[in-house]
């Protein structure tokens, strides 16, 4: 029982890193597509501005969560149009590349420490209790 | 020496929840909310495991599962309500509940009253650790 609920915990925790790593990468529009004209700007902040301040894009009515870089690449009545797959944004016709967050390329790094952790204490306690 | 076998309990949870909260804050070094939500996901849900080994004197594999999947969810509600200052954030959802079962893996297999108390000690600290990154 305990060594299936170690591994349930061990489950939990890495779909949790990957949803992480996935809320990361769509903020910056990786895995995301987009089409539409800026309608509006939205920066709104959080316990700490402007660290850890949101900006929301409003695309005609779809409003998109997006990494700072992102938002500063953009003004209101913009056209921007990116396919899932690309690593462009289009602004107004003109390329603009995208690149990985600091969150994200740090995550990258931190996750997974994290999950060792959680995979080392599970056989700590399995060890102390041979 | 009882003392020193309850330290010897907590040690590797402590450890290692010292070393995830070191990796965190070099790792986002620009922003230390990261490393509070992670420690108060962990402290939180220490405490409470901590006082269940108090008062039953033992946590079985489901209640530690449970108590995990609980805390997970009373972490995303409190981000979704008293929390939300601007959206409710997946990622800041992800470090707590990542920091709980950092927690739940600490305490698995681990058992005694005073194993709890020691438990429940360390997930005040860690907890008002966490509370102090969040906002510092």
């Amino acid at each position: 029982m305990r060594s299936r609920s170690g591994v349930a915990i061990v489950a939990v925790a890495a779909t949790l890193a990957a949803l992480g790593l996935a809320a990361m990468a769509a903020r910056g529009l990786y895995g995301v597509a987009v089409a539409g004209v800026v309608t509006r700007i939205e920066v709104r902040h959080e316990k700490r501005p402007p660290v850890d301040d949101v900006h929301l894009l409003h695309l005609d009515g779809r409003v998109v969560h997006v990494d700072g870089r992102v938002a500063d690449a953009v003004r209101v009545g913009d056209r921007v149009e990116k396919g899932v797959l690309e690593t462009r944004l289009r602004v107004e016709g003109e390329a603009v590349p995208l690149a990985p967050s600091v969150d994200l390329r740090r995550s990258l790094v931190a996750l997974p420490v994290l999950l060792a952790l959680v995979v080392a204490l599970l056989f700590a306690a399995r060890l102390a209790r041979r | 020496m009882r003392a020193a076998g309850l330290l010897l309990a907590v040690a590797p949870t402590a450890g290692a929840t010292a070393v995830a909260g070191a990796t965190y804050l070099a790792a986002y070094d620009h922003r230390s909310d990261y490393a509070g939500h992670m420690l108060a996901g962990c402290g939180g849900t220490l405490l409470v495991l901590g006082l269940l080994l108090v008062v039953v004197g033992r946590a079985p594999a489901p209640a530690v599962v449970g108590v995990l999947v609980a805390a997970i969810a009373a972490g995303a509600a409190v981000e979704a309500t008293i929390f939300r200052i601007a959206i409710f954030d997946p990622v800041d959802f992800a470090h707590q509940s990542l920091g709980a079962c950092l927690a739940a893996a600490g305490v698995l297999g681990r058992g005694g009253r005073g194993a709890g108390a020691a438990f429940a000690l360390l997930g005040a600290v860690v907890l008002a650790a966490g509370f102090h990154y969040a906002f510092a």
